[in-house]
């Protein structure tokens, strides 16, 4: 989280998972970001069904409960969804179009896939270089309108003010150190893992898949590699970044997918400062739970 | 690196760009007018200091005039009395250009006396005929405005007298 002059200081980041609601508040104090409280929340049952947000009414009854014992009232939120239901892709498209016509062909794109073609998206895109003197490559974002409006109400209902909602695998990459060579990421956190592989600028490919039972997602790992390394054709990865339980961890070198020279164990504690408030054992044993909100506080935070 | 934000906030973004530039826009008029009336208020101040300098000024010259005005009263100018000193000169020079050319037997005068504003005449004559045919005649009565008889003493066989010539200016 990079401190704008004109923004607020301390931040909720909020990673609404299957059952589970997990969140971070952090602040920055000159290049530090500085987590001030790092908190699991199990939810009630029958918010969640196939991994979304179904019943918002009763997880923003929930969060507003959750809010206002921990005193997080009116403070800026950003959240980050399962990349699972975003779409996100790269477009050519002419040079010179204003905002408003690159989003409606964009949308015009997206909708083209869809069952229901007169769906409404939100949809973020930026720039991502010049292809010739009249086309531009684009990389977007979208997802259905009426999932991001029914998340904003309920957590502005729940008495936050959410400025950002991100993607989960782009909250991953911000917490792996920057390389020029292409880089992968196995996180594994509550009964979900999602394998991600990027280039210094781009993700370049990206699973996620549910564990059935415990233990499943190391079982299900050769296979989701494979899928991977074909996606990825003639690129090789070089480093391998784990972030998960120790557990996992253990099973993963016990299967020897990696050799021990490219994998590297992703720890959060050295990317943020801890407040006394915050079990330093408690987050770097958990540390995997809150990967996604500490990528999102990682984001330039801009006024607005 | 991409960064995504699925919430609206160009148009966010924009409203506060908007907010940001009419905040700006009405913090540099107020400033622009704190600075106008601050220059107003210095240039007043400098001004007020200035009319006061001013009056104090043109007081000391009112009374300077005052002053040369009394003392203009109180003394005739210069020029008039130097022209006044020079035409006395020339007056005299005049007199004693004629008396040095006095060629009557009958009179003599024997004393002259500047005073202030007259010349003091004294001499002898023979009779107080002679000093009346004398006065009748005199071309020097001329550059006199004014003759006054003051005294007239016979002792025997002469007549003295003395008398008062006031010159013209």
């Amino acid at each position: 989280m990079k401190h704008h002059p004109f923004s607020k200081l301390r931040w909720v980041s909020l990673d609404v998972q299957p059952n589970q609601l997990k969140f971070i508040t952090a602040w920055q104090k000159k290049d530090k970001c500085i987590i001030e409280q790092a908190v699991t929340l199990n939810c009630p049952a029958g918010i969640f069904q196939e991994g979304l947000v179904k019943r918002f009414d009763v997880l923003s009854a929930f969060l507003a409960e959750q809010i206002s014992h921990y005193g997080l009232n009116n403070l800026p939120a950003m959240i980050n969804l399962p990349a699972a239901i975003v779409r996100m892709e790269k477009l050519s498209l002419p040079a010179g179009l204003s905002v408003e016509a690159m989003e409606a062909l964009i949308c015009n794109y997206v909708q083209r896939d869809l069952p229901q073609r007169n769906e409404n998206l939100a949809i973020d895109f930026t720039e991502a270089g010049k292809m010739s003197d009249h086309l531009i490559e684009v990389s977007f974002a979208a997802t259905r309108k009426d999932y991001i409006t029914n998340m904003n109400d309920c957590i502005t209902a729940a008495g936050l003010r959410l400025k950002v909602i991100d993607v989960d695998v782009h909250c991953l990459k911000r917490l792996l150190p920057i390389e020029k060579t292409i880089s992968a990421c196995l996180h594994i956190s509550n009964q979900q893992a999602t394998l991600m592989v990027c280039s210094e600028a781009e993700i370049i490919f990206h699973k996620q898949w549910t564990m059935t039972m415990p233990g499943n997602v190391i079982e299900q790992l050769p296979q989701q590699l494979a899928l991977c390394y074909a996606a990825l054709g003639v690129r090789v990865i070089r480093k391998w970044f784990i972030c998960c339980e120790e557990k996992y961890q253990q099973q993963i070198i016990e299967k020897k997918l990696f050799s021990e020279n490219e994998l590297s164990n992703l720890q959060l504690s050295t990317l943020f400062t801890l407040s006394p408030s915050v079990d330093e054992n408690f987050f770097s044993t958990r540390a995997a739970d809150f990967a996604f909100a500490c990528g999102a506080v990682k984001r330039m935070v801009t006024a607005w | 690196m991409v960064v995504f934000n699925l919430l609206p906030w160009r148009h966010h973004q924009k409203r506060y760009q908007t907010n940001l530039l009419l905040s700006l826009s009405i913090i540099a008029c107020l400033l622009a007018m704190i600075l106008s009336y601050f220059a107003h208020w210095m240039i007043q101040k400098q001004v007020h200091a200035l009319s006061i300098k001013e009056k104090k000024a043109q007081a000391v010259i009112k009374n300077f005039h005052l002053q040369q005005k009394t003392r203009q009263e109180k003394y005739p100018p210069v020029l008039t009395l130097v022209k006044e000193i020079q035409q006395q000169q020339r007056n005299l020079q005049i007199l004693f250009a004629q008396l040095s050319k006095e060629n009557d037997d009958n009179i003599c005068f024997t004393e002259l006396t500047y005073q202030k504003d007259n010349i003091i005449f004294s001499g002898n004559a023979y009779s107080i005929y002679d000093f009346t045919l004398f006065l009748e005649k005199w071309p020097l009565a001329l550059l006199f405005d004014e003759i006054k008889i003051k005294k007239i003493i016979t002792e025997f066989p002469i007549v003295k007298f003395q008398f008062t010539a006031i010159p013209k200016k």
